[in-house]
């Protein structure tokens, strides 16, 4: 087990640095690296004073071991926009986009589960089929324009609930949480069902079909030999069993779903890091960009790496180090 | 042996059709059995003859689209095949108890052995508390020839071996004391020592406790040794039944007679060995009449008509016009 | 393994190519959903392939196009009365219904080959990864694991945001983001043929590793391929939409539908659905009609949910 844990480490580890070279490298293949840490309307005497203070007259890789070690003391430049420091602006960010992350997660799983199961089970019923036609059509609508269809429907039209921003927060632990508050659930549940829709579509698929194979397993026969209620044997044998590949699929999604509400916070404008990361590209604020876009890796692997540990925990079959399946 | 002459288990005109796409299989198509208390009957057969069907059909468990379309399995005073779902469930797992070929997917992979044996107990005794399931599971842990039982409890079932986890299932289908156990090719799917030793065990086990034992397998010899009484399968009938030395060492059907004189050891080196030709035909397409025509040396006009199963011989069912009624050359 | 004795509809694991083409088609005209989809897509490349000469308008001619006929609704007429807009227009005064051809068109040149490319180079390196093994096999599939673990759009748009704008760049950028889906599947395919005994009779011909993998061992793992192929179109053409959308993707020149719905959104409050609208339900068609698709041929290719 501790062998498989320092393996992932490492592996991650490697994944960090490559990012983090790909994302210094950028920086010279955009242009000047001066642009990065010097504001463009500096004039030419602050930009010469700051190339001799930063270094940037260095050789290359002497130049992204400053910015390495920068990086890992947590100094990411200034924004040019806020005239703050990048990692304090994408802290503040933070909680926000995790608490739309796990929302729609949750849904997904919430709603998407039981649906998946009952249309393992009963896979030739009309409500199965329907639930399968509906599954692809999770799958194939760009969440953008799911977004946008809501907003339309719901807050346009409908009225009911807001389109935009976040709601009111309350302070747990010093990080701000909205979904506390009854204003803050209003203004999450637009965002976090847009945001969950393709993962739930994943989940119904992943639980149809490993209910579908699971079903027909020699266990779940042995299991009805003995007796056991219908209940017992779903909740037992069956759902144990799925949910081993939905937690791994739904658990490296997670990245996707971070890296997802981009776009999510772009419509609903929800302060998040994903919203920081579009809005500095546009406006080319360079530190936040590299910085937002560093973490957010950092954020998706370090989540990855979580998975991985709860598959083992899971899957008794991999903690003892035999293959699964 | 059983001092109960009466039938524990009395399966009459058995009949367990599938409805699929392509047609009607007729999987099973009236099968008439006894077992008595205590006593242990071989169900013997080719793959595909329904005799894995029959057992299933027996429990309740034959899965869409199949369904029992005829016949009476009467077990201590109840119709089984009338029964409401309910009651079956409650009759399974605690008076009649099943285990199938393939250990390795009999036992669920992510759950321990205690979880998987005190659920057994405690589906038909809710009133047991966990610790006292728990102890009942590790005493038939150990009585199943299973060292170390209060750790295997604790493990998950790849942690043990082919052998062991047929244990283990022998183990649980036992935990309630039913009355009948169907073994369907217990011993096919392990190593032929272990398999020795499986057939022990059950032996063993189903002999003190007064268990009637079906034993489903297609291995001649492996039935031989266990069983009291022999039931040959061909294309969902039977053709030949009786006790078990009497029908293997005489065998009157030509499909009876035609397995056994395959089995390696009954034939003399250097000679061919003995086969019965053609294949077994397939479900969709059974032959007119009996169903054994197409391959039997003795086929006549006479076999276009399916042949009843009849006693020729006290004790012996036999399904043909045409038995090996003279003396074994 | 079943322990039903009667015999089933079942197909064998084992050479693909060994599957009969006529089964597979019969299968796959089994569900009309799937016939739907395969209608609906052929309708939509062949409106993407004539674009050109069906639009009433040419949406990126500027010249051509007139201010105040911007933000009409569907059906109005132009102001020199030289056209209907069936769609509405946009509020440059594009003709929607030109536009969502010439973008369907640049969506599915774009999503096709990206994800044809990225087969290309998938499939050869999961075939060297599967056939010959070793270092290069762990070097490769290192990779693939790497790629896999980041989420698409992230990497995409780090390229992007590095790259700049255009067609080529993004292609670029879908192709790095795609091959290693198709990379996994040709060497998990390939590793089971391998073992498999015409193999071995073609090492024993002395064949060269080159002509086994080609000839041999790829036609065997098309199957999976296919299915991966047609789910990876749809999601390079979400992708690029999705990164138009954000203002990333496909320079203003270029036409694109995430661009349309991009330029449509503000104008949703004011009332003017169609602009956001009409390239959003194009864009899903197109989706779903590949997604349609792509679903049938998995679950008909698939040996082990045949009943």
């Amino acid at each position: 087990m501790t062998v498989f844990i320092l393996r992932r480490l490492m592996q991650s580890a490697v994944v960090l640095v490559l990012m983090s070279v790909l994302v210094f490298l950028g920086v010279f293949a955009i242009g000047n690296p001066v642009d990065i840490l010097i504001s463009p309307q500096a004039d030419q005497a602050e930009i010469t004073r700051a190339t001799a203070a930063l270094g940037l007259d260095k050789p290359l890789w002497q130049q992204y071991f400053v910015f390495l070690a920068n990086a890992l003391g947590g100094n990411l430049g200034n924004s040019f926009v806020f005239n703050e420091p990048s990692l304090w602006l994408i802290a503040q960010r933070l909680p926000a986009t995790l608490e739309l992350a796990f929302s729609a997660l949750l849904i997904a799983v919430v709603l998407g589960l039981p649906l998946g199961l009952y249309a393992g089970l009963k896979p030739d019923t009309t409500l199965a089929r329907l639930i399968g036609a509906g599954s692809i059509l999770g799958f194939s609508l760009p969440t953008f324009w799911v977004g946008i269809m809501l907003i339309m429907v719901f807050a346009v039209e409908l009225g009911w609930l807001p389109s935009t921003g976040r709601g009111a927060t309350v302070h747990v632990l010093g990080v701000g949480l909205s979904f506390l508050t009854w204003d803050g659930l209003k203004h999450l549940l637009l965002p976090a069902v847009n945001l969950s829709l393709s993962r739930m579509a994943l989940v119904i698929r992943l639980g149809a079909s490993g209910t579908r194979e699971v079903v027909h397993m020699d266990y779940v026969k042995f299991a009805q030999a003995k007796g056991l209620r219908p209940s017992r044997i779903i909740r037992v044998h069956v759902l144990r069993n799925i949910l081993i590949p939905i937690v791994t699929v739904l658990g490296l999604e997670t990245g996707a779903v971070i890296a997802f509400s981009m776009v999510t916070e772009t419509i609903f404008a929800w302060p998040g890091i994903g919203r920081l990361i579009i809005s500095s590209i546009t406006v080319l604020d360079r530190p936040v960009i590299v910085a937002s876009l560093m973490m957010t890796v950092l954020l998706v692997v370090l989540i990855n790496l979580l998975v991985d540990m709860l598959y083992s925990v899971l899957d008794p079959r991999v903690r003892h180090g035999e293959a699964p399946g | 042996m059983s001092a109960d002459l009466a039938p524990l288990l009395a399966v009459v005109g058995l009949r367990t059709h599938f409805f699929t796409r392509l047609g009607t299989v007729k999987a099973v198509d009236g099968v008439s059995l006894a077992v008595r208390r205590g006593e242990v009957l071989g169900l013997v057969g080719e793959s595909g003859c329904g005799k894995t069907v029959t057992g299933f059909s027996i429990m309740g468990l034959v899965d869409p689209p199949g369904r029992v379309v005829a016949g009476r399995i009467l077990f201590e005073g109840e119709d089984l095949a009338q029964l409401p779902e309910g009651r079956l469930r409650a009759l399974r797992g605690e008076r009649i108890a099943m285990i199938f070929q393939d250990p390795m997917m009999t036992l669920n992979p992510v759950l321990r052995i205690a979880t998987q044996m005190i659920e057994a107990i405690r589906a038909h005794h809710p009133d047991v508390t966990i610790a006292d399931a728990r102890r009942r599971a590790r005493d038939a842990l150990s009585q199943t020839g299973i060292p170390a039982a209060e750790e295997r409890l604790a493990a998950f079932p790849h942690q043990f071996s082919g052998g062991m986890r047929q244990r283990v299932a022998i183990a649980i289908a036992l935990l309630n004391r039913p009355a009948l156990l169907i073994a369907d090719e217990p011993t096919t799917a392990l190593d032929v020592t272990i398999q020795a030793q499986i057939l022990y065990e059950l032996q063993k086990l189903c002999r003190e406790r007064g268990t009637a034992l079906i034993w489903i397998s297609h291995d001649l010899a492996v039935v031989g040794g266990i069983a009291d009484t022999v039931a040959v399968m061909y294309a969902g009938r039977i053709v030949e039944q009786g006790p078990v030395d009497d029908v293997l060492g005489r065998p009157l059907h030509p499909y009876t007679r035609g397995l056994i004189g395959s089995v390696p050891s009954q034939n003399r080196r250097g000679e061919k060995l003995q086969q019965l030709p053609g294949m077994t035909p397939s479900p969709l397409k059974l032959p007119e009449g009996c169903s054994f025509r197409s391959r039997c040396p003795r086929a006549d006009t006479r076999c276009m008509e399916m042949p009843e199963l009849e006693a020729m011989l006290p004790g012996r069912l036999v399904r043909c016009v045409h038995p090996h009624l003279e003396a074994r050359p | 393994m079943t322990a039903l004795n009667e015999p089933r509809d079942r197909l064998e694991v084992g050479n693909a190519a060994e599957m009969p083409f006529r089964r597979v088609l019969a299968d796959f005209f089994g569900s009309t959903l799937a016939v739907g989809g395969l209608g609906a897509l052929s309708g939509i490349v062949f409106i993407a392939l004539v674009a050109p000469w069906i639009s009433p308008q040419n949406p990126y001619d500027l010249a051509r196009l007139d201010l105040l006929d911007g933000r009409l609704p569907p059906g109005s007429g132009s102001s020199d009365g030289a056209i209907i807009y069936w769609l509405g227009t946009d509020d440059q005064g594009r003709d929607m219904l030109s536009a969502i051809f010439y973008g369907l068109r640049t969506s599915l040149v774009v999503g096709g080959l990206s994800a044809g490319f990225a087969l290309i180079i998938g499939a050869v390196l999961g075939l060297i990864a599967a056939y010959i093994g070793g270092r290069s096999e762990m070097l490769i599939m290192r990779l693939v694991d790497l790629q896999l673990s980041l989420p698409a759009i992230l990497v995409a748009l780090i390229l992007l945001a590095l790259l700049g704008h255009g067609v080529a760049k993004i292609i670029l950028a879908l192709v790095v983001v795609q091959w290693a889906y198709f990379a996994r599947t040709v060497r998990g395919s390939a590793l089971v043929e391998r073992r498999k005994e015409y193999i071995d009779a073609a090492r024993c011909l002395a064949l060269s590793d080159a002509r086994i993998m080609l000839h041999h061992l790829l036609p065997n793992c098309l199957p999976p391929l296919i299915v991966v192929l047609t789910v990876q179109v749809a999601h390079a053409i979400t992708l690029e939409a999705t990164l138009s959308f954000l203002g990333i993707g496909l320079p203003i020149t270029e036409p694109s539908l995430g661009l349309l719905i991009a330029n449509g959104f503000e104008y949703m409050i004011s009332g003017k659905y169609w602009i956001s609208l009409f390239p959003g339900l194009a864009l899903l068609a197109a989706i779903m009609s590949i997604n349609l698709v792509g679903d049938r041929l998995r679950d008909v290719l698939n040996p082990r949910l045949q009943r």
